[in-house]
């Protein structure tokens, strides 16, 4: 729960980045392209944002392979 | 060490930067500048981090948080990102595509006409703004439509916004040619605008999709069936397959290509070299 909330607080700062689905309706069983309409762009976008918040080195591969929220909130957890 | 990155992330066809005009903006570079292009959203981080000149399509702003060394962005569109927080130089086409674009909005008027049978003679087209666009749209209407109405903050328009529901009522084609901003926006919230409209409108939209909110559009749309919405840029772009907007028989879409006409990309080089002249001087 804390990870979701970390992230809906992160992805409410990010410019840029086009959602089907209002912030707080996001659960971690939503996938990124066919629930919240994230394409390449908004995906690696999203992915740099996390990765300057959690201080690491970004590597885009990383990005490529999240299908879901849930996906992102494993990320936050290994780089804490 | 200097390095100009262009940015050519378009998904659509014919939004692309033609390789022709890359390969001579190269040719045209400092011997010691850097170079690279950008054509994959994952290239951007390692391509925009460092640079000092970017040029092309709008990114997001992400990419040039950390950057540094980043002086100027000219920006290969109309629609520009706001970076007026930074000391960043930035430049764009505004005015080089109005002609493409106003041409367009006619095109889209006469697919009206000819789908509706109407005579133009009959009907008032509304231009919402005067800049470029908006000033070149009477010209390029007016051999068609001898009825054409103007309203805009500045002076010389036909209305102003105080007179907004008559400009609005007394509209059979409304064309806002406006930037996208708060006051802007303001402009179409229901209360302001569809109430205002008549039943049979025609709104064509070349300016920015995020000036309508989709749901208000498409509920004006549903309560209002003999309403038409003519788009060529939507929010997002590309607009989804399964979008609200595209399951319905009112509205039609183009993907963002009134301001891509062939055309325009001998005055955009044109544009570049004068200002790189200039920016390069600089470094």
């Amino acid at each position: 729960m804390e990870n979701l909330k970390q992230f809906k607080t992160i992805l409410a700062q990010v410019e840029d980045v086009y959602l089907r689905l209002p912030i707080d309706q996001i659960t971690p069983e939503h996938n990124l392209v066919a629930d919240l309409g994230l394409d390449s762009l908004g995906r690696i976008t999203l992915y740099y944002e996390l990765s300057q918040e959690m201080g690491i080195e970004p590597n885009e591969q990383q990005a490529f392979s999240w299908n879901t929220v849930s996906d992102i909130l494993s990320f936050l957890e290994q780089t804490k | 060490m200097t390095k100009l990155a262009i940015v050519n992330l378009a998904t659509l066809p014919h939004a692309k930067i033609p390789t022709e005009f890359i390969q001579s903006v190269e040719e045209s570079l400092p011997e010691d500048m850097e170079f690279t292009v950008v054509e994959r959203p994952a290239q951007l981080f390692s391509a925009l981090s460092d640079a000092t000149w970017i040029l092309g399509h709008p990114f997001p702003k992400t990419f040039i948080k950390r950057n540094k060394r980043l002086k100027g962005v000219f920006f290969v569109s109309s629609q520009t990102p706001d970076l007026s927080d930074s000391d960043i130089l930035v430049q764009d086409i505004k005015g080089l595509n109005a002609r493409s674009v106003a041409q367009h909005a006619r095109e889209f008027a006469l697919k009206f006409l000819e789908k509706h049978e109407l005579d133009p003679k009959n009907l008032t087209v509304g231009v919402m703004g005067q800049g470029h666009i908006g000033e070149m749209i009477p010209e390029i209407f007016k051999d068609i439509f001898p009825n054409i109405q103007t309203i805009s903050r500045a002076s010389g328009a036909d209305f102003t916004y105080d007179d907004y529901s008559d400009f609005l009522n007394s509209s059979d084609i409304i064309i806002p040619a406006l930037e996208l901003n708060a006051q802007t926006k303001e402009l179409f919230r229901p209360e302001n605008f569809y109430k205002n409209l008549k039943e049979d409108v025609c709104i064509i939209n070349i300016a920015r999709g995020e000036l309508f909110i989709e749901s208000e559009l498409i509920s004006f749309l549903n309560q209002n069936p003999k309403a038409t919405y003519l788009t060529d840029v939507t929010y997002p772009e590309p607009y989804p397959e399964d979008g609200p907007l595209r399951q319905s028989d009112q509205v039609v879409i183009t993907n963002h290509i009134a301001g891509f006409r062939n055309d325009i990309w001998g005055d955009v080089l044109d544009k570049w070299s004068k200002v790189s002249d200039q920016w390069f001087k600089m470094t």
